[in-house]
């Protein structure tokens, strides 16, 4: 197998008596979309600034691009770029400047850098605003401006730490949209979130966190293969019996059935045609019935039956 | 990468309207109120003539009484020429007309003039027979009178009393002298040279300017605090995403504090300027030193603040408060509330005044006008690099630090 981008190894850190990461291994290759996904405080954003080497850790290891990651690798730096959860613009530099300043600190040609920096505004979409200051620019625009700072001088490893946080939905979409753009010109992204939707958006491989551990790792589809549930039947019925229900549960594939406020709800493990057998039990009891769904399993639900909690709570 | 840094700190620097205010337009408005609160304890000693009446009393109707007479009227006439050198502003009156004037302030003393007969001269056989001074002074008792110019007038009744009665003993004893006798008092000597040994004029409302510059200068220590927490990954967003570049943190340190450097440098210099030709400060001819002074006076206040700001995880708040009472006191003890104030910290503990910033900026500035030689100027600006040398490497060993036990 190739050798990671990143690689965290048995990584520990403390902040006094809490355990902000708890041996946790991590590994991502060249060319993913990789999300960490877990809710706040499960020490995504403590990963990424250990990563970074920002942070001292009390045990473990990590290697980005096959070497030691430290303070001073100024080489493995230069091929990274970050952006941060909250916004780090100089509030008196304009969109131009503040891009202009951050990829002068990776890149030396001028001309180059200012190619860059003029792709970076294209990139962000914020060809009108070159000229604005931070302040003048609404939350969606500023969220933009701090991904563009980030990614200007064009690094392999782009690490966004919830860069979607109190975006608009408009704005959300950009910036998903671009960061798919990145990854398909060869970037390898790191994203964390605790936006379900957005990790199985866009991420190829996901790691789910709580607690500082890492309770799984793998595609959308092989998460969700981890648990019991594969599809939730919702059906609107007026009344049944408790033997009716008692038949329902006996079906294949079935596991548990609720019957409440007029809502059956049919959870099955697996199989195929579990819609088509259940609607012919109740055609044959002569059940009538109402509207139908059915759900495929999410990621939160992956997250509950492995937590017992929800993604969000 | 360090001109990279240093060009984009002092956009930024030059565009806070904040910073610019207590940059720019705080020294010169303080400057401006001390102009006119202080602005007269310089000048108002100049001297201007002193009102004064003159009552002739009736002389002996003798033809040497009336000579003198005349020539004491012509002495009163000189004395009261129109003029720079215009000693008094006389007016002839009767001594009811004087006595008015003197009550209704318009005069500051009545003088009266009564000759006496020569005869008196020639008859007195001792000191005691010799008829009484020509002159006699009557001033104002009234407490808001003005004590100076009547000091004045009085002094020069009685010397001229002592030169009469000196001229009219030597004419009775060795009458042979009077001529050289009249030709040395016609000389005056000055025994006191006054000279400038500095290459200005000290007045006591320079000290205030002097402290005002000193201010000025550390009040760039609040934003060598925000530029220490700015390249501080736990202090800062700003400081985590330039800790993350591939660029060493000293590089970047130092790119703003050099934009800093020459913005306050500046800043000093335009203070310097408008205090000296709007304001009409003289703060001396040696514009080399003074500008050195202010060029060490920024450093010291930008080490200041970087110092501050590198150390604990205050935020800027509370960074900035800590400066401002730091600055303040600085800045109280070597004079600029009080003016005299180092004089007194100098008696009761001088080490203060060895290490108050402020103090030495002050005194640098205070050396160059009042002493010929630079020995206490440069011992003043030696302290001055020592001082922001201690802060600024100090602060740089708080800053160093590559990781962090939180962010």
């Amino acid at each position: 197998m190739a050798t990671p981008v990143v690689k965290v190894e048995n990584l520990v850190k403390r902040y006094q008596e809490l355990v902000a990461l708890d041996h946790f291994n991590l590994e991502i290759y060249e060319g993913e979309v990789f999300g960490l996904l877990g809710p706040n405080g499960s020490g995504k954003t403590t990963t990424i600034n250990c990563i970074l080497s920002l942070l001292a850790f009390d045990k473990g290891g990590i290697e980005v691009f096959g070497k030691e990651m430290r303070p001073d690798s100024y080489d493995i730096k230069r091929q990274i770029g970050v952006v941060m959860q909250n916004v780090a613009v100089f509030d008196a530099l304009t969109v131009y400047e503040n891009i202009d300043y951050f990829c002068g600190l990776y890149i030396k040609d001028k001309a180059l850098r200012r190619q860059y920096v003029e792709e970076a505004i294209d990139f962000v979409g914020l060809n009108d605003f070159r000229k604005f200051y931070p302040k003048k620019l609404s939350g969606g625009l500023l969220r933009r401006l701090n991904i563009a700072c980030g990614i200007a001088h064009k690094p392999k490893l782009i690490i966004l730490d919830e860069p979607t946080v109190a975006v608009d939905p408009q704005s959300r979409n950009k910036i998903l949209e671009g960061i798919l753009e990145l990854n398909r010109q060869g970037a390898t992204i790191i994203y964390t979130s605790h936006y379900m939707e957005e990790v199985e958006q866009i991420c190829t491989r996901v790691a789910i966190m709580d607690k500082g551990k890492n309770l799984a790792i793998g595609t959308t589809e092989e998460l969700k293969r981890m648990i019991k549930k594969s599809e939730i039947i919702s059906i609107d019925i007026l009344d049944l019996l408790p033997e009716q229900i008692a038949a329902i549960r006996e079906l294949k594939h079935v596991y548990e059935v609720t019957f409440e406020n007029h809502c059956l709800k049919v959870l099955c493990s697996g199989g195929k045609h579990n819609l088509p057998r259940i609607l012919n039990y109740l055609q044959s009891e002569d059940i009538s019935f109402g509207r139908v769904y059915s759900e495929l399993p999410t990621l939160n639900d992956v997250f509950l039956e492995i937590t017992g909690k929800e993604l969000r709570d | 990468m360090f001109l990279h840094a240093m060009k984009y700190m002092f956009l930024s620097l030059i565009r806070d309207k904040t910073q610019m205010f207590w940059c720019f337009a705080f020294p010169l408005l303080l400057g401006t109120m001390f102009y006119f609160a202080f602005g007269g304890l310089g000048t108002d000693e100049s001297f201007s003539a002193i009102p004064v009446a003159i009552v002739m009393e009736e002389s002996a109707d003798t033809t040497a009484a009336v000579s003198l007479s005349d020539v004491i009227r012509s002495l009163f006439d000189g004395l009261s020429e129109p003029g720079e050198d215009q000693f008094l502003d006389v007016s002839y009156t009767t001594e009811d007309e004087a006595k008015e004037l003197l009550s209704q302030k318009e005069i500051y003393g009545i003088i009266a003039v009564e000759v006496p007969d020569i005869t008196d001269y020639i008859n007195a056989t001792s000191e005691d027979d010799l008829p009484d001074a020509p002159l006699t002074l009557t001033i104002s008792a009234e407490m808001n009178s003005d004590p100076l110019y009547q000091s004045i007038l009085s002094a020069f009744v009685e010397q001229f009393n002592m030169e009469y009665h000196a001229i009219a003993d030597i004419a009775m004893t060795h009458p042979k002298q009077l001529e050289a006798t009249f030709q040395k008092m016609s000389v005056q000597t000055e025994y006191i040279v006054e000279e400038a040994l500095g290459a200005g004029t000290l007045d006591e409302s320079l000290t205030y300017f002097f402290n005002l510059i000193a201010m000025t200068c550390l009040y760039a220590a609040m934003t060598g605090s925000n530029i220490a927490i700015d390249n501080q990954a736990n202090l800062s967003t700003l400081g985590a995403r330039r800790s993350i570049s591939p660029v060493h943190k000293l590089v970047t340190t130092l790119g703003d504090l050099a934009a800093l450097l020459v913005l306050e440098f500046f800043t000093v210099l335009v203070a310097l300027f408008y205090f000296s030709i709007v304001l009409g400060v003289d703060f001396g001819t040696r514009f080399g030193y003074i500008a050195l002074t202010a060029l060490c006076g920024c450093l010291t206040g930008i080490s200041l603040g970087f110092f501050i700001g590198s150390i604990g995880r205050f935020g800027k708040e509370t960074k900035f408060g800590i400066l401002m009472a730091v600055v303040m006191i600085s800045c109280f003890l070597s004079g600029l509330m009080v003016g005299n104030m180092r004089m007194y910290v100098e008696e009761i503990c001088p080490l203060v005044n060895r290490i108050n910033p402020s103090a030495l900026i002050s005194d640098a500035l205070y050396a160059l006008i009042v002493y010929p030689s630079n020995e206490r100027f440069f011992v003043n600006i030696t302290s001055l690099l020592a001082i922001s040398a201690v802060l600024c490497l100090s602060g740089f060993v708080f800053i160093r630090r590559k990781k962090y036990a939180s962010i």
